[in-house]
């Protein structure tokens, strides 16, 4: 495979691309940090996953995608990329390499980080780890005609030989990074067979920051297990904040560039767990110098009551936390989690004064749970205050997670139920109700669902919980009562969108073409 | 005959506007939660979707957030609250060498 570029080209320009990804913020900071040392780069964004039904994307999609690299000539290729995607990750590629087998295809994201052996035999180079520093390193070296063979963090596949090379240290000052890139002019949006050059997340209201990377917890089934096994760093702090002042500055720069902007979506793991300082020049600035409403995604602990009522007062208007199972042998045994029940509850009752709007995430598929473990849940869910919303989960296998790892050892997971051997998350990353399941599970399902709903008194939920065996055999009515539930309440939502003027004919008919042209 | 087949647009719109509606809740109630956040973003019933200027913007958006203005103040005094003194965990761990931080979560 080619490596070698002429060093006497003066531009030198990277093409990176994501599939089914357009909040992918990796690929935003590799290009910003690209740029910041004089590369130039474009982003190719090919489809945007609305909802559950992933396909490959048209020739035509693909076609254009070869288009934009003939177009721009870039020295390099760069494809991050989730596990599930793999497959079409694979199929891009080799599409790429017959039209354009003299470009160098760089591999990021983290599943070639999880699985780089399987990965290095089909790409010239691979990003295991975090990939600012490393991109910016293979581009120089690239440009400059040296040697690719042992910059750290990138795996290179040169003549026929692999060299593996480890990560270098994670970065601690998360202040060195630049803001994402989320110029205009170097991206194309690729989807129903055309394209467009916009940054696509100017498409909605939301603006999606990160404010620190790496996660105090290490849960099983998470991609913070991967990281975690290929940093494996005593005496670095896994779990990094950016300053305020670094943050700010990204959000000034958002405003301005989305003006329709009206929403902060914090994406980490969990924020706001950086030391009182911290919290206090946030909570004095935020206000003042952005006051856009935000939400966040924070662990258990983290839920106090204080805290949340200042942030609320800063403009926290949701905030997403994991329950995942409530049962704490499930929670300790299967998923390495600290049960968070209490924390949780503590919380949804101080939330009864609170008014913020909460939303819990729950794990469901888990074929080693017992049906104990499910009634924990159930229970637990039925103890919770209303309201609140569920983003149910179904447990999928993503390759290089402690939880897949262990299945595969022991022999308990079959191989080909991994991730990008098995393409599950293209239907069930979003959990729906018509998904293959036993009785059981339909059953559980149910429960789960009603009890998240006003529509249907809990009394009547606590009455089937109570006569669970006859409603395990006998499981069709109370699915279709949860289904029926569904229907009440989002026939509801629709009503009151509408009546406050949120929901347009407009809004309604774009995202149902949408759904439509993309599951074609 | 203008205001006619005007009329008959605007109910031919409206009736075509009411079929794709339904159709995405018959699709929404397949879905026994809430999408997660980047296909919210999308979907106009969770508050999602392309926006203009002009338009209101999204305010939290659960079906029941009307059914909890009867707050019970005093019951939520009452709630024994988490001790707010003690620090996380892992901001207690410098060196990020204590087990329950760099290895795993804390168990109990």
């Amino acid at each position: 495979m080619p490596n070698a570029l002429d060093p006497q080209q003066e531009e030198f320009h990277v093409t990176l691309m994501t599939i089914y990804s357009v909040e992918n913020a990796g690929i935003r900071y590799v290009s910003a940090a690209l740029q910041r040392e004089g590369f130039d780069t474009s982003i190719i964004f090919l489809r945007d996953w609305v909802h559950n039904s992933l396909t490959m994307p048209t020739d035509e999609e693909i076609e254009i995608a070869m288009d934009v690299i003939a177009q721009k000539q870039p020295k390099l290729i760069g494809l991050g990329f989730m596990s599930s995607l793999y497959p079409i990750a694979l199929e891009v590629t080799r599409r790429i390499q017959e039209r354009f087998p003299h470009i160098p295809i760089l591999w990021g994201g983290i599943h070639p980080t999880s699985v780089p052996e399987e990965c290095i035999p089909e790409v010239d180079y691979l990003c295991v780890g975090e990939g600012e520093m490393a991109a910016v390193e293979l581009c120089q070296a690239l440009q400059e005609g040296k040697s690719t063979i042992d910059i750290p963090n990138v795996w290179a596949n040169v003549g026929g030989e692999i060299h593996r090379n480890t990560p270098r240290p994670l970065t601690q000052d998360l202040d060195w990074l630049p803001y994402p890139d989320i110029r205009d002019d170097n991206k194309f949006y690729i989807e129903k067979n055309s394209f467009t050059i916009e940054e696509p997340w100017k498409r909605t209201a939301e603006y999606r920051i990160y404010f620190s990377r790496g996660c105090p917890y290490n849960c099983s089934y998470c991609y913070v297990s991967i990281l975690r096994d290929v940093y494996n760093e005593k005496g670095k702090k896994f779990y990094r904040a950016r300053s305020v002042d670094h943050i700010m500055g990204e959000l000034r720069m958002a405003m301005k560039m989305f003006p329709k902007v009206a929403r902060i979506k914090v994406d980490d793991d969990t924020s706001f767990a950086f030391g009182d300082a911290w919290m206090q020049e946030f909570l004095e600035r935020y206000p003042k110098e952005v006051g856009i409403p935000f939400e966040c995604m924070l662990i258990p602990p983290m839920l106090r009551p204080n805290m949340i009522r200042k942030l609320m007062a800063a403009g926290l208007v949701r905030v997403q936390t994991g329950i995942e199972s409530a049962s704490p042998e499930e929670s300790v045994e299967f998923h390495n989690r600290s049960p968070g029940n209490k924390s949780i509850m503590n919380f949804a009752e101080a939330n009864k004064e609170l008014g913020l709007n909460i939303v819990y995430d729950v794990i469901i598929d888990n074929p080693h749970a017992t049906e104990k473990m499910k009634l924990e849940t159930a229970e637990f869910l039925l103890e919770l205050p209303m309201p609140y919303d569920i983003y149910f989960y179904s447990l999928n296998y993503f390759p290089g997670t402690a939880l897949t790892k262990e299945g595969l050892e022991s022999g308990d997971l079959d191989p080909n139920l991994v991730e990008g051997k098995t393409t599950k998350a293209w239907r069930q990353f979003r959990v729906s109700m018509d998904w293959p399941r036993s009785d059981e599970d339909r059953f559980y399902l149910a429960i789960y669902s009603l009890a998240s709903k006003s529509i249907v008194p809990r009394s009547v939920i606590r009455s089937i919980l109570d006569n669970k065996e006859y409603w395990k055999q006998n499981v069709d009515p109370v699915f279709y009562l949860a289904w029926a539930a569904n229907y009440g309440k989002m026939f509801f939502v629709a009503l009151r969108y509408f009546r406050n003027g949120e929901l347009t004919w407009f809004k309604v008919r774009q995202y149902a073409s949408l759904k439509q042209l993309i599951s074609q | 005959m203008g205001l006619r087949s005007r009329l008959k647009g605007k109910i031919k719109e409206t009736l075509e506007g009411v079929g794709v509606l339904a159709k995405v809740i018959h699709d929404e109630a397949n879905h026994p939660g809430r999408p997660q956040p980047h296909m919210a973003a999308r979907n106009p019933l969770w508050g999602g979707g392309e926006v203009d200027d002009e338009e209101n913007l999204e305010t939290p958006d659960s079906d029941d957030a009307t059914v909890q203005s009867t707050t019970q103040d005093a019951e939520a005094e009452s709630v024994s609250q988490p001790t707010e003194e003690v620090d996380y965990w892992f901001l207690n761990d410098e060196d990020g060498e204590g087990d329950d931080w760099s290895l795993t979560n804390p168990k109990s």
